[in-house]
Formats: structure tokens, C-alpha cells, sequence
């Protein structure tokens, strides 16, 4: 339950969208970040030149806040999770680093994000098969079907929790019983849900997540982390390695020392190098605003939202048809593909901020979105589905 | 040398060091007044435009072409990336090995340009062949020493970060080329403070952070990639922003039909960290626009100051603009007193102190750091 302080913190984080007199519908295409994180970026920038490089603010703070944040979002231990930049450069640490065999299957969703896809490329060249999974065009992408795509040669399943063009959710308990019980790896893009949904990568059996902090954990383009399991990194061989990767740094001098260079037993092996600090700023912040209003409380604005959406389209005789196994707060509507023009004409006209691709517009409902924008989001999704 | 237009451009761009002598850019930049508008502009901007108004492309592209310029490169030699480590990976892990290849690399490199081939080298086969510097530091000639006909690679730092030790690249490059080696540089402690002409240095292939010379801060770096190497290597990291048609993605089975960018795009690793790329577009303007031809002719010109003030040697074939003075671990508490006496940043560690010279020091500030070496090595 959003209580009235929480909603006067939420009304103060994001007053930028009231300044800016927009409906602000667009967190799946990117967030902009709330004065809290915006406050932490700027910190960061400005601190160096301000004390002159004079006893630099150590690192470890955002470092280790950020991590404690991210693992009570989605339920691991802050060491089972490594700051990547980008969804991409995670799914890339886990294709280029698993003992591929021949033969192995990958059943992923077709309509998954590229993000989700070209790293699976690695695979590809060592051996491994791509499964895809057809959306239904009624439904989009269920646990049902992935499951079915599933054989006794698949070792991975590669799935986003929120498809990121429809906004279909898959049901990632039943999905993650089904992997455990058969031995396959979950793999899942989680950057259309977290921060949005809950994630409780234990009880999905979830084995490896990626996202990136700039949509549902409100920072900027740029960081983003992985979470993977001891068990898993253990047989993960990192393709990217620095001296943030092991244990004990190598004395180059030495021969043995340099022939013994081990990985972290952790996530950490697939931490590589300096690292994008100014997004662990970001990301402490946005975890503790996020933490503070409660996750659970966020899942149930946005899906209470999208149910007050949904009854006042029917009070306006425009029916929705929902998609994956559950809703997620995002709304696609498609419409002509020449009627492009007219769409971007009315969206704009109502001030909202959305993402209007091909032949499609996607709506994304975010907690500090209220009813009153929703009547007025009824009304361009009924004005659109009649082009 | 600078005119009083460019001298009086710095001033301003640093006047948050006027209180300090900061030498040590080998650790980290403090971006000037321009970078850090860029950074905390673009959160500004960004929130004001509820995220719409920042062409992030446009000025993507136009870092690209300041870092083509610096690096003095075609612009689609130019890639993104995170760190050095993530460029140099992308190099040893994309390259096409055989079973008896070599390479070379010295002992004395960072982490991040040594990780990287024992890591490939225990996948893919091939050897490294480690070279040992010896007291005058690390020298081109004992590189070209430990190549063999099986050598493909040669991997050095432009200027080492442990000593400022700086290899003669024209000799390297010069030998390489003549032999058909692909010249691998960690450009980190020189980009941006020396001229890194990778095309009359015959470079192949060169990783950079811009934390450093570069100006900006960590999480943002550059790749360049020669075009003769280009169709060699597999990109290991790719992403959607590397692929010339999205639209060969709409399926997965169509994962043989991609066709990576042309050129050093297809190495761009990044999720585009926009505001890092933004502020590194900030940076190179304005490296470009005092020109490093004379940043790097400021630069080994007040080192040869310190030299003449403190008797200062380096290590290597050339200077670099750093500089390493070893102590007794135990002195270290009395070394960084002296430091902070001068009013002097730079790094004080176990048993050496380095300071890094930059284009924002002035003569003056060189008369004062010569009296605290040559107080130190009282101590």
C-alpha cells in the first residue's frame, strides 16, 4: 500500500514530469532517473573537482550499497551479484563463458530483444542449436509454450521475464520448477521487470539475470549488473578477465604465479577492469528509493493501474486482449503502420511520452503514474485502435 | 608551445586545480570545467526533456570523429567500449589464433594488457613469450629481441603504468609491419597527453579507459581496430547496435545471416553509456582544440625541467611525461608529508611515488615539485 508519504516522496522524486507537463509512459524504452539518483549522479561528477582530487571518496560505498541493493530486490546474496554494463555484455559472459557441447539446445522466444540475442551468437559458434518459440498472436509468449519447445538436448532456456515489445509476463515460477526439475539453465533478461515486478531469482530457480539500471532501477544508459549462482560461475569461464576477476592478483614476474591466475569462485570473475562508479551511485540510489517504497507496493500500483486502464477502455467498448502468462504494466497497442504520423500527431497532442515503433505504441505503466493519467491513456488507445 | 588564447582556455578549464599541483592523471583525470558541465548537463537536460531532447547518435558519432583525430585514424577505425581490459579482451579473445602462434608481451604490463592472453592462450593454444625488463626499464629492442618467425602479436603499453617507462613505438611499429606482426597497444597512459599516431606507428589495434588522459571519468574507453585487421576478427561481445540489419533479428534461426557494421563500430560494447561517450565528445573537443602535438611537447618540455631541477631520469626509450622515484617502503608516511607539504597530488605507494605530467601544469609548478623529489630523497 502506497500511504500518503510514500505518495509525497514518489510526487517529489519524479516532480519533473508535472514541470514538464507530460504523462510519462516510457520507463520500457528508458526511465528518467528521480531527483534522488539525479542527485547521486551529480554528486559524483562534481566531487573530484570540488576537493581537487584530494582524498577521492573511496569507491566501496555506492560499490557495496548498490550490491546490497540489487540483492534484496531479487532475492540473492550481494556476492552472487557483478556490475556489467549492459544486459548484452551479460548475456555475453554467460555464452561466451558455458562448456558448450554439440548439439546443445538454446530455447529462446523469437521476439526476445536483441540484447538477448546476438550474444547467443557465441554459442552458436562453438556448437549449440537456437530453439525459438514462436509467439501465438493471440496470447504472445507463455511458460506453456517455452516448456513445450523444450527437449532432452536443451541445457539453456533464455527468456525476458517481460517481453519488451507486447509486454508479455512469463509465469517464471512455473517456468523455473520446470528447468530445476530437468536440470536446464534458466537464463533470464529481467530488465522489463525489475524495479517493476517482483524478482525472487531462488524461488524461480532462476540460475543467471541481467539487466541494466536505466529503466525499472531509474538511472542513466550505461551499468547494469548479472546475477549468477556460486554453482553456475564455477563452471563459467569468463572470456573478458582483469585483475577484478580473481582472487589473488598474478605477480607477472613469476611463471607459476602467472600459469595459477584463478577466477573469483563468484559472479565477481565476470567483473572486468574500472568500473562505471557514477551507476553504482545511481544504482544505491535507485535501489533505496525503490526499497523504500516497497516492491511489492510498485507491482501493485502498476497492475492495479493497468487494471484501471483496462476497466475504463471496457467502459469505452475498446477490448484488450492480454498477453504472456500475466500482465506487467505494459501496454502495446498496434495500429496501420501508415498511420504512423496520425498516432505520433495524438500522442503528442495529449503530451505523453511513449514509445511509437513500425506499427506499434507501447505504453509503459510505472508507480508514479496515477488514474487520472490512465482516463486520459484510455482515450488515445481507443482514438488509435480506431485508425 | 601555447598561445595565450589556449593557455588562458586551460586556466579556465582547470581552475578547480589552482589551489593544488595535481600529478596524477596516471591514476585519474580531474575533468575539466567543460566535461563536467557535460556530465552533469546531460543529467539536467535529460530530465527536462523527460529524456527526449539529447541526440544521443549525433553526438555519439561526433566523439567518434574528435577520437578518429586524436588517434589520427579514419572515423570507422574508431570503437566504444568500457576499459582497457574490455578492449584488449576484445582483441585477444576475437583474434584468429592457430595452435602455434606467438606472442609477445613483457612482465611489467597492467593487469589489464596481460590478463587477457593467459586467459586466451590456455583456450585457444598459442604461446606467449614473456620478456623480463631489465633495470633501464622496458625497451623496444628487447621486444624485437623475443620475437621469432611464429610471433603474430606484440603487445606493449604506449608508456608503462608502474615506471612512465615509454617503449619507442616508431621502432616497434617500423619492425612489426616489416614483419607482419600485429602491433597490440594499451594506449592508457599516453592517449591524450602524447601524439599516438596510429597510422605512422603501424598500430593494429589500440584499448584505452578515458579516465586518464583522456579527461573524463571511469566506464567509458575507445578501441581503435586498423582496417586491415578488421575482417580478421570475430567481435566477441556483440550486441544489436553492432549489426548493420536489426531486422536479420526478428528470428533466431536467422543468426547466420547477421552482418556485423562495418568498420570499428561492430566492437562497440557499450549499452551506449550515453553521458560518458557525451562527456568524452566534451574532452576530445577540447584536446583537439589545444592540439596534441603541443600538449605533448608541454608536457616532455616540463619534464625535461624536472630533469635539469632534480636530476629525474626515466625509464625506457623516451620520456613520457611520468616520472617513478623509488624509497624504502617504510618511508612512505614521511614521503606523502612532503607531498601534502608541497600541496603536490600524485600517487605515493609502497616503495615508489609516480607523478604524471600534464598539459595544465605550468613551470612553476614543475620548480616546486623538483624541491619535494629532492626533499624526499633526504628522507
Amino acid at each position: 500500500m502506497i500511504d500518503s508519504r510514500l505518495q509525497a516522496l514518489i510526487d517529489r522524486e519524479f516532480a519533473c514530469f508535472k514541470e514538464n507537463d507530460v504523462i510519462f509512459l516510457n520507463t520500457s524504452y528508458g526511465s528518467v532517473p528521480p531527483l534522488s539518483v539525479r542527485e547521486a549522479y551529480k554528486k559524483y561528477f562534481i566531487t573530484p573537482t570540488e576537493i581537487c582530487g584530494k582524498d577521492l571518496p573511496s569507491d566501496n560505498a555506492a560499490y557495496k550499497e548498490a550490491k546490497e541493493g540489487l540483492a534484496a530486490i531479487i532475492g540473492c546474496a550481494p556476492t552472487e551479484i557483478a556490475f556489467m554494463h549492459s544486459v548484452a555484455r551479460s548475456m555475453n559472459s554467460f555464452a561466451g563463458a558455458y562448456p558448450w557441447q554439440q548439439g546443445d539446445e538454446i530455447v529462446m522466444p523469437a521476439p526476445e530483444h536483441g540484447a538477448n540475442k546476438l550474444p547467443w551468437i557465441n554459442a552458436v559458434h562453438r556448437g549449440a542449436v537456437l530453439k525459438p518459440v514462436h509467439p501465438d498472436p493471440a496470447t504472445g509468449i507463455t511458460a506453456d509454450a517455452v516448456i513445450a519447445a523444450c527437449t532432452d538436448k536443451t541445457k539453456v532456456v533464455a527468456v525476458s521475464m517481460v517481453q519488451y515489445v507486447d509486454g508479455a509476463r512469463l509465469d517464471m515460477y512455473k517456468l523455473g520448477d520446470f528447468c530445476h526439475e530437468n536440470g536446464i539453465i534458466l537464463v533470464v533478461d529481467a530488465i522489463q521487470a525489475i524495479g517493476k515486478m517482483e524478482i525472487d531469482v531462488k524461488a524461480m530457480h532462476i540460475d543467471f539475470l541481467a539487466a541494466s539500471c536505466y529503466k525499472g532501477l531509474l538511472g542513466h544508459i550505461g551499468g547494469g549488473f548479472l546475477y549468477c549462482h556460486d554453482e553456475l560461475a564455477a563452471i563459467l569461464e569468463p572470456e573478458i578477465v582483469s585483475y577484478t576477476s580473481v582472487e589473488t592478483r598474478a605477480n607477472m614476474h613469476d611463471p607459476v604465479s602467472r600459469a595459477a591466475l584463478q577466477y573469483h569462485p563468484s559472479a565477481l570473475r565476470f567483473e572486468s577492469g574500472t568500473k562505471l562508479v557514477s551507476s553504482h551511485c545511481a544504482m544505491a540510489a535507485g535501489t533505496k528509493l525503490l526499497l523504500e517504497i516497497g516492491i511489492k507496493n510498485i507491482e501493485s500500483r502498476v497492475l492495479g493501474l493497468q487494471g484501471y486502464l483496462w476497466n475504463v477502455l471496457g467502459a469505452l467498448g475498446v477490448e484488450m486482449t492480454a498477453r504472456g502468462d500475466l500482465p506487467s504494466g505494459i501496454v502495446t497497442v498496434y495500429f496501420p503502420a501508415e498511420k504512423r504520423d496520425e498516432v505520433n500527431a495524438l500522442i503528442e497532442s495529449k503530451r505523453i511520452i511513449c514509445s511509437v515503433r513500425g506499427d506499434n505504441v507501447r505504453f509503459s505503466i510505472n508507480f508514479f503514474n496515477n488514474e487520472a493519467e490512465m482516463e486520459v491513456l484510455a482515450s488515445v488507445i481507443r482514438d488509435i485502435k480506431a485508425f | 608551445m601555447f598561445s595565450p588564447e589556449i593557455k588562458n582556455l586551460i586556466k579556465e578549464e582547470f581552475a578547480a586545480l589552482d589551489k593544488v599541483i595535481y600529478l596524477d592523471t596516471s591514476l585519474c583525470a580531474i575533468p575539466p570545467k567543460s566535461v563536467i558541465a557535460a556530465y552533469t548537463g546531460f543529467v539536467d537536460e535529460f530530465a527536462a526533456t523527460s529524456g527526449t531532447g539529447i541526440p544521443f547518435q549525433q553526438r555519439m558519432e561526433e566523439a567518434r570523429e574528435n577520437m578518429a583525430k586524436i588517434l589520427h585514424c579514419s572515423v570507422d577505425e574508431v570503437g566504444f567500449c568500457e576499459n582497457t581490459t574490455e578492449a584488449m579482451g576484445t582483441f585477444a579473445a576475437g583474434f584468429p589464433w592457430e595452435k602455434d602462434d606467438e606472442m609477445v608481451v613483457a612482465t611489467c604490463e597492467h593487469q589489464a594488457n596481460c590478463y587477457a592472453y593467459i586467459v586466451q592462450s590456455k583456450k585457444k593454444g598459442f604461446k606467449i613469450n614473456w620478456v623480463e625488463p631489465g633495470a633501464g626499464g622496458l625497451m623496444a629492442d628487447q621486444l624485437i629481441a623475443a620475437c621469432t618467425p611464429k610471433t603474430r602479436v606484440l603487445a606493449v603499453s604506449s608508456a608503462q603504468s608502474a615506471d612512465g617507462g615509454r617503449v619507442d613505438l616508431q621502432k616497434l611499429g617500423d619492425f612489426c609491419k616489416e614483419k607482419g606482426i600485429y602491433l597490440v597497444v594499451d594506449g592508457i597512459q599516453s592517449l591524450g597527453r602524447l601524439d599516438v599516431d596510429v597510422k605512422k606507428l603501424n598500430i593494429s589495434w589500440l584499448g584505452a579507459t578515458a579516465h586518464k588522459g583522456l579527461l573524463c571519468y571511469t566506464g567509458c574507453g575507445v578501441l581503435y581496430c586498423d582496417e586491415k585487421l578488421l575482417p580478421l576478427m570475430t567481435p566477441p561481445l556483440p550486441t544489436y547496435y553492432d549489426i548493420e540489419r536489426p531486422s536479420d533479428m526478428s528470428d533466431p534461426e536467422d543468426m547466420n545471416k547477421i552482418h556485423f557494421l562495418p568498420g570499428a563500430r561492430r566492437f562497440d560494447t557499450q549499452d551506449a553509456e550515453y553521458y560518458g561517450i557525451h562527456a568524452l565528445r566534451a574532452s576530445s573537443d577540447l584536446l583537439c582544440r589545444i592540439g596534441i602535438k603541443d600538449i605533448e611537447e608541454h608536457i616532455l618540455r616540463l619534464q625535461e625541467r624536472l630533469t635539469e631541477k632534480a636530476g629525474v631520469k626515466f625509464l625506457g626509450d623516451l620520456p613520457s611525461g611520468v616520472i617513478v622515484e623509488k624509497f624504502a617502503p617504510e618511508k612512505k608516511e614521511a614521503i606523502a608529508a612532503i607531498m601534502e607539504k608541497y600541496n603536490i597530488r600524485c600517487s605515493v605507494r609502497d616503495g615508489n611515488f609516480r607523478m604524471c605530467i600534464s598539459f595544465y601544469n605550468t613551470e612553476e609548478q614543475m620548480d616546486i615539485a623538483a624541491k619535494a623529489i629532492l626533499e624526499a630523497r633526504q628522507v
